[in-house]
């Protein structure tokens, strides 16, 4: 066929407008990185000669799917964003901003990604586009147990399930709320209602009038049977004997890498729960090395400390610790990137204790391995968190003004005990003979700030939360912030 | 005529290179200076070697003699070598020769003469063997700070440790970069400083190991108190010389320890240590050293269970944070006093190997190490330090060494989860046992 052949600005043009879009797909589905690179090369020869909105839109979003596949998911992004802006429908848009979300979910760009599930929920609700609401609310609902707020993700995965019922038919969507719903109840120790779950998605699975390919349905009763084992173990009910086994492909395509990469961590993690230390480190090293590759900082994260348990279990520690201090980069990285103060504050709530474990491994090693620099680095982390925390409690990244109950005497003592403590913190660490005075000055006015706090909270409490490290639920946060921005 | 002599004296000897290495043996192993420079004055002196033999022969005994302190002997055969007319010896051996007399001719205190043979070996070194050409920058560098030339010293200092980081002569490195910092001062000697101490944080005893590396008198009294505080039954072996008795301890010793009495071998092996100290022989003290560190970690595998880890497992639950409590507890509790003895062990080894100048020597004593640091959970550090000796025994050419370096890697990747990485070093070796 003549528009095959590259390199004529026709032929180009014919291939972007009759062929690229699918040729782009086949190539990813056979893994072919490079034909894809191919074929979006000749598509931006192309756009050179046929310059119109619905080619860019095209060609942006099978760019961000090339980049999904590279493991590039923060440049997926941004083609997605594209993709949307020159979207020749609503549907098209709304499919583009659900990839850039899903996208920065992926690359740890919480904040962003919130914002950006928040957008495609408002804007399905006005275009009536239910199954796209439910689809963004299952999103926020991934966001919000990335920063460890469960009870705000099941309270999401309700509105995603209120929303799927305005579809009119039972599809894919459902089957995504019930999975997720199953495993975030089963974490917060739910197994009844996880169970509940799992039953749903069996129930949707088998039923002739959901809106499932074949392909779909058996991922998913992959899904459903490996959860089930974990929940059987979880229950006490049963131990876990086998690796899960592998994620049935599409069509006989080979799973994307993200995909890959998520089945992996979860077979070492169930090969660590399994007692089969051997098999979850050759696992959970596998995926590390392509994880490193590939711009994932949560399943790094989850692989690393999943790994660095199994090298304690084995009682080689220092690997332990190299392996975690890995992970603390992929969690601080996340953290970084979890959005407003608030939120990275909620964030860190429920994973002191990974600073914790560093500390002990720090000191042991120290202790095993006869080297003074453990103890000097158990002491660089114990101050990393707590000036973690203490940077969050003082705000210095971000004003949050106290609500308007709280008096102008009140704001004014918080805002004098804050601004002491936190030029006594600087001074507290900073190499130099004030050093020690400084770190003791700095527990007092801590403490006169603590005292303030404590007044607040009387009129305040969610505002004392917020500070203290201790946040509540995200719409009290968002609350909360929009009365201080006001 | 002469090849059928010759090959009478020395069957299959070419070059004279079994005898060199055997009275290279004598003296560095043993100290019996005298009887090695006898048996190479059969070929430094013999009129029936070639020239070139001659020359290798002469330089070996030079060195002989350096050891011996006695630099007049030591300086004439370095001038014997290289008196020979041009083109009877090769480069290196020129080399070593001038490099030989500059070292003679600054322990006289000779030091404008030191310097002027310096230069020529450096010439002849420069681009074909970069570890004399780091070792006489180095050579150098001393002599200009010995002179009060900071300038020069420096610059030399500087080329020194350049050479030094590519050899991976970490001792080297820390010894060009004290004394870098210490004539430049300020806030040169405070980047050195920290950078001395990173290092030798990051590589623990490969920063104290390398061709430049100097005894650690310090290091050696700590292990010699760690060992020989032990108390062990006496034998009742009392019989013959000290040098018989020393001998029949470490074949005791290593007889028991290989048939898996590791704990009734220490006390030979104590025995033995003690005897060589007392002969001055640090090859065979070396090699008791050495059978006492695997024994010691016998015995600390054997405190610490064989199947520990697997029944560690089965008994813990809870955090991870107090998990690694109890893994360090337990390692503390129940192996470290035993793992550390086998690691003085062979530090104190490593340390004699310094002496007697053996680099590959030296890698093998940190193979040693990386072996207690395996049993530890040092699971990096062993890996570091093996493939610290794979590269210096690769570099001496011992492959037999290497293939063991490449298997103890091959056990390191595969206990760190990495079976691509295992896979790699199980290759190499397969190919340094068909080499072999």
């Amino acid at each position: 066929m003549a528009f095959e052949r590259s390199g004529d600005a026709g032929s180009d043009v014919q291939f972007l407008r009759e062929r690229f879009a699918d040729a782009v797909e086949e190539a990813l589905a056979t893994g072919d990185v490079a034909q894809a690179e191919r074929h979006l090369a000749r598509a931006e020869r192309a756009l050179e000669h046929f310059d119109l909105p619905v080619a860019h839109a095209v060609y942006a979003f099978r760019r961000a799917e090339v980049e999904l596949y590279k493991g590039r998911p923060d440049q997926a992004a941004e083609y997605y964003d594209m993709a949307a802006a020159d979207a020749p429908s609503e549907g098209r848009r709304t499919v583009a901003l659900q990839g850039a979300a899903m996208a920065r979910l992926q690359a740890g760009l919480l904040g962003e990604a919130e914002q950006g599930f928040h957008s495609l929920v408002e804007r399905s609700a006005r275009f009536g586009d239910a199954e796209a609401e439910a689809r963004g609310h299952v999103g926020l609902a991934r966001v919000a147990q990335a920063k460890g707020s469960r009870a705000e993700a099941l309270t999401q995965l309700e509105a995603a399930s209120s929303a799927a019922a305005r579809i009119g038919a039972r599809t894919e969507v459902d089957a995504e709320i019930a999975t997720e719903e199953g495993m975030m109840r089963a974490q917060l120790g739910d197994h009844e209602g996880a169970g509940a779950a799992y039953d749903r998605l069996e129930n949707l699975l088998v039923a002739r009038d959901v809106e499932l390919s074949a392909d779909v349905r058996n991922r998913a009763k992959a899904a459903l049977d490996a959860n089930r084992a974990v929940l059987r173990a979880r229950t006490g009910e049963a131990q876990l004997e086998t690796e899960p086994s592998p994620r049935p492909s599409l069509a006989g395509a080979p799973l994307a890498p993200q995909e890959e990469l998520a089945d992996l961590v979860a077979a070492g993690s169930l090969a660590l729960a399994n007692g089969d230390l051997d098999a979850a480190k050759r696992t959970l090293f596998a995926a590390r090395r392509r994880l490193r590759e590939q711009h994932h900082p949560a399943l790094l994260f989850e692989a690393s400390v999943g790994l660095a348990a199994t090298h304690v279990l084995q009682l080689q520690l220092e690997p332990a610790h190299r392996i975690w201090a890995e992970g603390l980069e992929a969690l601080e990285h996340l953290r970084g990137a979890a959005g407003d103060e608030a939120s990275r504050i909620s964030f860190l709530r429920d994973k002191q204790a990974v600073y914790s474990v560093m500390v002990r491994l720090c000191l042991a090693l120290d202790e095993l391995a006869q080297r003074h620099r453990g103890r000097r680095q158990a002491l660089e982390y114990t101050e990393q968190a707590k000036s973690r925390a203490l940077v969050e409690t003082l705000g210095l990244t971000a004003a949050i003004a106290p609500p308007a109950q709280v008096s102008a005497e009140l704001r004014a003592e918080e805002q004098e005990a804050r601004r002491r403590a936190l030029d006594l913190d600087r001074r507290a660490r900073a190499p130099g003979p004030e050093r020690l005075a400084a770190q003791r000055a700095y527990a007092e006015a801590h403490a006169a700030l603590d005292k303030v706090l404590d007044r607040i909270a009387d009129v305040a409490p969610e505002y004392v939360a917020v500070r203290r490290g201790t946040a509540a639920r995200v719409e009290e946060l968002r609350e909360l912030l929009a009365d201080g921005a006001a | 005529m002469i090849g059928r002599e010759r090959r009478e004296a020395f069957p299959s000897d070419p070059n004279g290179f079994r005898v060199r290495r055997a009275a290279d043996e004598m003296s560095r192993s043993r100290n019996r200076h005298e009887e090695a420079a006898r048996l190479l004055g059969l070929l430094a002196d013999g009129a029936l070697v070639s020239s070139e033999e001659r020359a290798l022969a002469k330089i070996a005994r030079g060195e002989v003699y350096e050891r011996a302190d006695a630099l007049d002997a030591a300086g004439q055969d370095y001038e014997g070598v290289l008196a020979l007319p041009e083109g009877t010896s090769d480069r290196a051996v020129r080399a070593a020769a001038l490099e030989g007399l500059a070292r003679c001719r600054r322990a006289r205190g000779a030091t404008d003469e030191a310097r002027t043979l310096f230069l020529q070996a450096l010439e002849l070194r420069q681009g074909e063997d970069s570890r004399a050409e780091e070792r006489i920058q180095r050579a150098l560098g001393a002599l200009a700070e010995e002179t009060g030339d900071p300038d020069e010293a420096r610059r030399r200092y500087s080329a020194s440790l350049a050479l030094a980081r590519v050899n991976e002569d970490w001792a080297g490195v820390l010894h060009d970069l004290e004394h870098d910092g210490a004539i430049a001062g300020g806030d040169e000697l405070v980047r050195t400083e920290a950078e001395r101490r990173d290092l030798a944080d990051e590589l623990g005893e490969v920063a104290h190991a390398g061709a430049a590396a100097t005894l650690r008198a310090d290091v050696v009294a700590a292990a010699r108190d760690a060992i020989l505080d032990t108390k062990h039954p006496s034998s009742d072996d009392a019989g013959g010389d000290l040098v018989d008795r020393a001998e029949r301890a470490f074949q005791d010793a290593t007889a028991l320890r290989k048939s898996n009495r590791s704990v009734d071998s220490l006390a030979r092996y104590r025995e033995a240590i003690l005897a060589f100290m007392e002969l001055d022989q640090p090859g065979p003290l070396s090699a008791s050293l050495t059978g006492a560190g695997l024994a010691y970690l016998d015995e600390a595998r054997a405190a610490l269970g064989q199947d520990v880890t697997s029944s560690w497992v089965a008994m813990m639950t809870g955090p991870l944070e107090s998990l690694v409590g109890r893994a360090q507890d337990l390692l503390v509790r129940q192996a470290r006093a035993l793992a550390d003895r086998a690691r003085w062990c062979h530090v104190w080894a490593l340390e004699l190997h310094k002496l007697m100048g053996s680099l590959g020597g030296q890698a093998s004593r940190i193979a040693n190490v990386a072996l207690v640091e395996e049993f530890m959970g040092n699971l990096d550090t062993a890996r570091r330090y093996d493939t610290w000796a794979l590269a210096v025994h690769r570099q001496e050419g011992d492959l037999a060494a290497a293939a063991i370096d490449l298997r103890m890697l091959a056990i390191i990747d595969r206990r760190l989860g990495d079976d691509a990485g295992a896979d790699e070093w199980e290759r190499q070796r397969e190919e340094a046992d068909r080499g072999l």
